[in-house]
């Protein structure tokens, strides 16, 4: 009976915790390009595993959209994505915000950044025509949304623009297009451009920032509907006591923000509003 | 460039040989370097190539997505990546159109400008469905291709420049010992020429010590030569020096370069004639003259003429000779050969006028006879008178003819006839002739008329009848006939007498040789003088046991 009662016991209290063991929680992130970057991911899902004890596993997609389709068919459960397609995804498949990222002040915001290199002439985005120009993902709100909305409000369509838009699919890449020249200039995440400079000092040197828009809400990390609760706020849970200790100060130090918070969907309204307005507006980007 | 072979010519043998050295070794080793280089540049540009290509094929999946999609980032990624492929200088992908998709220096060449191809470069298509829907321009950077090289061209250039060195080193060090040789050898010629020969040995068997061995030989027989020079120079000087007569070498302007012993007897220094000018040492201003154009025409001349010694004139016998190239003038001293022929003439008249006056004796007895036997008849008639007188006239042409003979050599000329001149000597050897019974033949043209020196030819003619009359036995017969023959007067003087012997025939015009006993053996010298006198000549012909001819050949006119 004592037998029986215990393993009762044992069960319930495993019970929520057992879809999470049965198989991987797949963790999406797009855009990574250097080692350090891939390394980090790991030592930060190592960290998320061990206070949670789950088995986090990293996917990498190519595009937003492919997240968008990895997310649709349980490839993968949470995953990094910048604002935009967040609220695309929030209303297409129903994703819900885990957690947000702090900047390095601590704030949840970040910009939008028109860059180039510093020898270039260029003052405003509105100096890049018929220029190559490199937007990140077609979907992402600082390297796409941002630059396609601004000029649409003064009545230009950036695919007709610029000449051509070129499409890097991540922040990073957009940087080093401006870097090698291959591109005048590029709107990139304000975070992945500090980060990137802090990382590489020959970018700092080279590259210049023309234009600063925001703040917009930054970059989330969200998960599909259908995702358990348990482990949703088991990560959640180590996500926002991450910055209470040293090692997690550290890992969050080194992915370049201050720790994490959670927000309302209305937070991502000014993103919404943009998206509604180039939609409206229309625009022959992808 | 004439110059430039002047000054190679110039250098020394060392320095040629060096040069040669290095020169074929550069000849040959710097278009095998090239070769190698450039193969080698070659098959390097090959594997660079070979290598994109390859690369473009593994990923020409990629690339057609890429373009299609417009995806410029990736295509400028591949296209970066393939710049840094070692050896390619830049890397392209190209529209259809030729615009730039993308380029490995997309500052120079941003998305969109027009590529304008370039020398050297290598272009692939890319195709969809065998539709060209772009083309990868790449160029192998011959920066990096001659950079890679740069190990073989440096081993080259060292391996070049280390035999070069040799063949230098090796020039010079040959040179060295040539000159070390030719050194020796210039010695041995320094001591031969101050008479000290002796041979040069080298450790070499080679065409310089063949040299060597001529030289040597070469000396040695010229050593030899000299000696044969100083005994004929010794010779030939004391032989020039012992000679009676002056001998004289002058240059072609007629100056005396050399001049031998004898001139002291006239009390010459070597020294005081030696660039004269030989005329200077001839009295006679026409003998000058004669001299003076024998040396402008350079001719040869012989010349009885005065010598201006320093103790006075002396005649001499001046034979100058045309030599080629200076002319050889020997001078004898004939004055006392003169005076000694002068004396002979002289002695020889006499012996004559001896041997006439027998002649001369019995011919007076002759011609005295008719008025000996007048005197025995008390009355003369008027033929009587006549024979006296005739008589008288032929005594008298005796004494003339006697007295003409007895003459010295001083003669002037005259006119005369030959019938004049004939009876005269007939007259003068009528009592020789009537003695021995002797035929005289005279077969002439009387009337021919002669100006010359009568006794001289008188002389001449008698000497030849003389001897033609000695020649004759008892009732011999002696001829002489005169007959005109051109502006000459030929005499034959003619006798059938024994002859003269072959062996003797180059005799009878030497002074003193005679086969008569008690003869003086002057009388056909003589004849011969006076016949050059008269600027004729005499020649004969004899058969022995027919007898003799002498032909005596005058000017009519002197």
């Amino acid at each position: 009976m004592k037998l029986l009662l215990a393993v009762s016991l044992y069960v319930l209290v495993l019970l929520p915790v057992l879809p999470a063991y049965a198989q991987d929680i797949k963790i999406g992130f797009t855009a990574v390009i250097t080692r350090e970057d891939a390394e980090s991911i790991y030592s930060f899902l190592d960290y998320i595993s061990k206070k949670t004890g789950l088995a986090l596993k990293p996917v990498f997609a190519k595009s937003y959209d492919e997240m968008d389709y990895f997310l649709s068919i349980g490839k993968v459960d949470i995953a990094y994505i910048c604002g935009g397609p967040y609220v695309e995804g929030r209303e297409r498949y129903g994703y819900k915000i885990l957690a947000i990222p702090l900047n390095r002040d601590g704030k949840p915001y970040y910009y939008s950044l028109v860059i180039t290199r510093k020898e270039k002439p260029y003052k405003s985005l509105l100096d890049f025509k018929g220029k190559p120009y490199a937007f990140s993902d077609p979907k992402s709100n600082s390297g796409s949304l941002v630059p396609t909305y601004i000029l649409l409000k003064k009545g230009l369509k950036a695919d007709e623009f610029f000449r051509p838009v070129v499409y890097t699919y991540s922040h990073y890449e957009s940087i080093l297009a401006v870097y090698k020249g291959f591109v005048e200039g590029a709107s990139v995440d304000s975070l992945v451009y500090e980060q990137a400079i802090r990382l590489d000092k020959r970018l700092e040197r080279e590259i210049k920032v023309v234009e600063k828009y925001g703040p917009f809400p930054i970059t989330p990390f969200v998960y599909r509907r259908d995702l358990d609760n348990l482990t949703v706020e088991r990560i959640k849970d180590a996500l926002l006591k991450m910055k209470e200790e040293e090692e997690g100060r550290r890992i969050l130090n080194v992915l370049g923000v201050s720790g994490f918070r959670t927000v309302r969907d209305e937070f991502y309204k000014t993103i919404k509003e943009m998206l509604d307005y180039v939609r409206r507006n229309g625009t022959s980007n992808k | 460039m004439a110059p430039l072979i002047s000054k190679i010519l110039r250098l020394s043998i060392g320095f040629k040989l060096s040069i040669t050295f290095l020169a074929v070794i550069l000849c040959v080793s710097l278009p095998l370097s090239y070769l190698i280089i450039k193969y080698s540049e070659d098959l390097l540009r090959k594997q660079i190539e070979e290598s994109i290509l390859k690369s473009v094929e593994a990923e020409e999946g990629n690339i057609r997505t890429a373009i299609i999609n417009g995806d410029y980032w990736q295509i400028f990624k591949r296209v970066e990546a393939w710049s840094n492929f070692k050896g390619i200088e830049y890397v392209a992908i190209l529209d259809p159109q030729g615009f730039v998709l993308a380029h490995s220096k997309p500052q120079s060449f941003p998305i969109y400008t027009y590529y304008f191809p370039r020398d050297g470069e290598v272009s692939v298509d890319i195709k969809s469905f065998n539709r060209i829907i772009g083309r990868v321009v790449f160029k192998v950077d011959n920066k990096y291709v001659e950079n890679s090289l740069m190990p073989v061209k440096l081993f080259s250039a060292g391996f070049t420049s280390l035999f070069a060195t040799f063949a230098f080193m090796l020039g010079l060090s040959i040179s060295l010992r040539i000159y070390g040789r030719l050194k020796r050898i210039i010695k041995m010629a320094t001591d031969a020429e101050k008479g000290e020969v002796y041979p040069v040995s080298f450790i070499e068997k080679d065409e310089i010590q063949e040299f060597a061995n001529h030289l040597y030989q070469s000396f040695r027989n010229i050593e030899r030569l000299l000696e044969n020079a100083r005994f004929e120079g010794s010779f030939f000087s004391n032989l020039i020096n012992s000679l009676g007569e002056m001998i004289f070498v002058l240059d072609t302007e007629g100056r005396i370069i050399f001049a031998n012993n004898v001139i002291s007897h006239f009390h010459y220094r070597y020294k005081d004639l030696i660039g004269r000018r030989f005329i200077i040492l001839v009295c006679d201003p026409k003998v000058r003259s004669k001299l003076r154009s024998a040396i402008a025409l350079r001719e040869s001349v012989i010349l009885d003429c005065y010598f201006r010694g320093r103790g006075g004139k002396v005649n001499v016998l001046l034979n100058f000779m045309w030599k080629g190239e200076f002319y050889l003038v020997t001078m004898r001293d004939i004055s006392e050969l003169k005076e000694m022929e002068k004396r002979v003439r002289l002695m020889e008249n006499l012996s004559l006028l001896g041997e006439m006056s027998v002649g001369l004796a019995h011919e007076l007895k002759n011609a005295l006879l008719p008025i000996r036997l007048l005197a025995d008849v008390e009355e003369w008639d008027e033929e009587d008178i006549n024979v006296v007188k005739q008589s008288l006239v032929r005594v008298d042409r005796v004494l003339i003819n006697m007295l003409n003979f007895a003459r010295q050599d001083k003669e002037v000329k005259s006119q005369f006839s030959v019938g004049e001149l004939v009876r005269g000597i007939h007259n003068l050897f009528e009592p020789l002739l009537k003695e021995k019974g002797i035929n005289f033949i005279i077969d002439i043209q009387e009337d021919i008329s002669l100006f010359m020196e009568r006794g001289y030819l008188e002389l001449i003619l008698v000497n030849l009848l003389k001897n033609a009359v000695d020649a004759v036995e008892v009732g011999g017969n002696v001829g002489l006939e005169a007959k005109v023959k051109g502006n000459m007067l030929v005499f034959c003087v003619w006798d059938d007498g024994p002859g003269i012997d072959e062996d003797l025939k180059n005799k009878v015009f030497e002074p003193f040789f005679t086969t008569k006993k008690g003869g003086t053996g002057l009388g056909l010298s003589i004849a011969l003088r006076y016949t050059y006198m008269l600027k004729g000549y005499i020649t004969f012909e004899s058969k022995k046991g027919y007898g003799t001819r002498f032909y005596l050949e005058v000017p009519l006119n002197g």
